[in-house]
This record gives C-alpha cells, structure tokens and sequence, in this order.
C-alpha cells in the first residue's frame, strides 16, 4: 500500500501521537511533554507540544475536550488529548515507512536501531 | 493580596495594550454592523419579501390543482351539467393563468436569492463569527490580565506575557499546566530559585514556538506572493 503525504507525520508528531496514546486517560498538555522527556532525554517546550497537538487535531488524527477547572491550576481547566482512528493508521504507515526503509540495511546500521 | 508596584505597572502597559485592540475591534464591530445593516436593507430583501409570499403562490397552486380536480371529476361524470363543466373550465383557466406569471416570478427570486445568500450573506457570516471569536479571545485575555495584575494567581511574574502572546485557544490549558507543574512539582522538587528558572525557560521558549510559528506562516504567505507575482510577470511577458 503507498504512504500518502497526508499520512506522513514528524518526527515530534509521532511522538506526541506515541505519548498520548501511552498516558491514555491522563494525556494533557504536561504529561504529554513530561513523558516525552522522561522517554527520550530530549527536552520540549510545552508550547511546541500544544502547537503540535494543534497541528494534529487540524489533521483530525487527535482530539481533545476540556476536563474540570481545579485550584492548584488557578481554576483553569485541562485539556485531555485522545488518538483518533486517522491517527492511529497515521501512526502505523510512519512506522511501516521507517521499517521498508531499513530493509537490507541491517549490515550498515548501528546495532540497535 | 496585595499586588506589588511593579506588577502593578506592567498591568498598566498590558491593559493599555487590550484597550488598543479593543478599540481596533469595537471600530471593526461597527463596519461589520454597518455590512449587516446594508445587506438588510439591500433591494434583493423586497424581492425575498415577494417570495416570502410563497405561501400565497402555493394556496393558488393549491387552489388550481383543486379547481382541475374537480374538473377531472365532472369531465368523467356523464350527468355533470354541461354548464356546470364549462364554468369549472374557464374557473381553472382563469387560476392557472393567474398562478403561471406569479410561479416564474418566484423561482426567479429563489435563484436570485441564493446568489445573494452565497455572495454577500454567507461571507458577512463568516466574518462576523471570526470576530465574535476575536472579541472573545481578548475577552479572555482580559479575564487572566485581571487575576494577574491583582495578584489572584501564584504563578510567577512572566505569566503576564502569555496572556498576550499564547493564542486565545491554548490559554487556559497552557496556564494552567504550567501552573500546576510549577507550584506542585517543580518548587517541592527542586526550590523555588530553580523553579522559578525552569518556569521562566518554560515561557521564553513557548514564546519562542508561537513566534516561530507565525513567522513560517507569514514566510509561507509571502512565498505565496512571490509565485504569483512571478506568473503575473510572465502573463505579462507573454501579451507584450
């Protein structure tokens, strides 16, 4: 089957996509960047994940409702994020493209990878 | 709580700031009710108006397909009258000539109607729900820069500039995560001087995300441009 355009995701974007399928329940803008952190070493702006998950809702491959205002928020509500069914098939060609990528090149990668 | 001298200055600076857009935005509200105003009293609505009597056009319709009707009935009645046939007949004519010109007119009118609905309603629409969304963003904006400038919120200082930079949509969530990160987490895990840094790097880079981002959309815009001006001098090149 061909990858589209339209399926190909980031790099960040299959992360964020990857951390909000982790947390489940839970998946809100800290968590979401907290656990790509703890996962990967790699540090994020939490603007560059809400920019991101923006990003992925415009593609309908996430969405997102509003949860209950608490006061150590400031009575400010979270915003929990869940993996839609576009997002989900997304994620697999990503990684199916990745994977046909990789074919036969075993003796010329890093062990590992 | 008291809000201190300096938060108390920078509030100045961002609420003159609000006032500044609002004005844009009341200035922009009164052109829009203005469009609203010409198209409610554009010359197609006398015309609707004519159609709304649709209602009229249909009892005719109605009345007319009746009238046939009955004809029908007294055509295939042997005893019906002849007279009776006959004023049935010139009854049904009369309606269907009376019904045919008022029909045409309407459907004229629906056409025009749709025209008018796609080129100047639908767009005003549009418009307006855009700037309904604009005034509910500052709306907002203005809620948050009120907890702050009074001192109502825990968060530290550099929460202000997210009120006026962060997009209207991520306000409420991103203020409130980082919120909750700083005063739960990060200040029992590692102090308030180091979470006051990391509260501060977590700001200076969001900000730096939102602003990136604009500055590809606008690149984008301007490359858009660029194209077009390109094709417009080669359309041109190619009639000279």
């Amino acid at each position: 089957m061909p990858i589209t355009k339209q399926d190909s995701l980031g790099e960040f974007e299959q992360l964020v996509l990857l951390a909000v399928l982790r947390l489940g329940e839970d998946a809100y803008g800290m968590r979401i960047r907290e656990e790509i952190e703890n996962r990967t070493g790699r540090s994020a702006a939490i603007g560059a994940v809400y920019i991101t998950l923006d990003r992925l809702i415009a593609k309908k491959y996430v969405s997102s409702f509003l949860g209950e205002a608490t006061p150590e928020r400031g009575g400010r509500a979270k915003r929990f994020y869940q993996v839609e069914g576009a997002g989900m098939r997304a994620l697999q060609n990503s990684q199916l493209a990745l994977t046909r990528m990789k074919e036969g090149l075993q003796h010329l990668l890093p062990e590992g990878i | 709580m008291r809000p201190s001298r300096k938060r108390h200055l920078i509030s100045k600076l961002f609420w003159f700031l609000l006032h500044v857009q609002l004005k844009l935005a009341a200035s922009r509200s009164r052109k829009l009710l203005l469009r609203s105003d010409q198209i409610l009293t554009a010359p197609v609505w006398e015309e609707v108006e004519l159609w709304g009597a649709t209602l009229l056009v249909l009892n005719k319709l109605l009345a007319s397909c009746d009238s046939r009707l009955q004809l029908c009935h007294l055509q295939i009645c042997e005893e019906a009258p002849v007279e009776q046939i006959n004023s049935s007949l010139a009854k049904t004519k009369e309606l269907l000539d009376e019904v045919a010109p008022l029909v045409k007119n309407n459907e004229a009118c629906m056409e025009r109607y749709t025209i008018f609905s796609q080129c100047e309603i639908e767009p005003h629409r549009r418009e307006m729900a855009a700037h309904s969304q604009l005034m509910d963003d500052l709306l907002h904006r203005a809620q948050y820069l009120r907890l702050w400038s009074t001192g109502q919120t825990t968060a530290p200082a550099l929460e202000v500039l997210l009120y006026m930079f962060v997009p209207a949509v991520h306000l409420q969530s991103l203020t409130g995560d980082l919120q909750e990160e700083y005063t739960i987490r990060q200040i029992a895990a590692t102090g308030p001087k180091a979470a006051q840094w990391w509260y501060t790097k977590q700001v200076v880079s969001t900000l730096w995300c939102y602003l990136y981002r604009t500055i590809k959309r606008l690149s984008a815009i301007a490359g858009t441009m660029e194209a077009l001006t390109r094709i417009w001098h080669y359309v041109l090149r190619l009639f000279s």
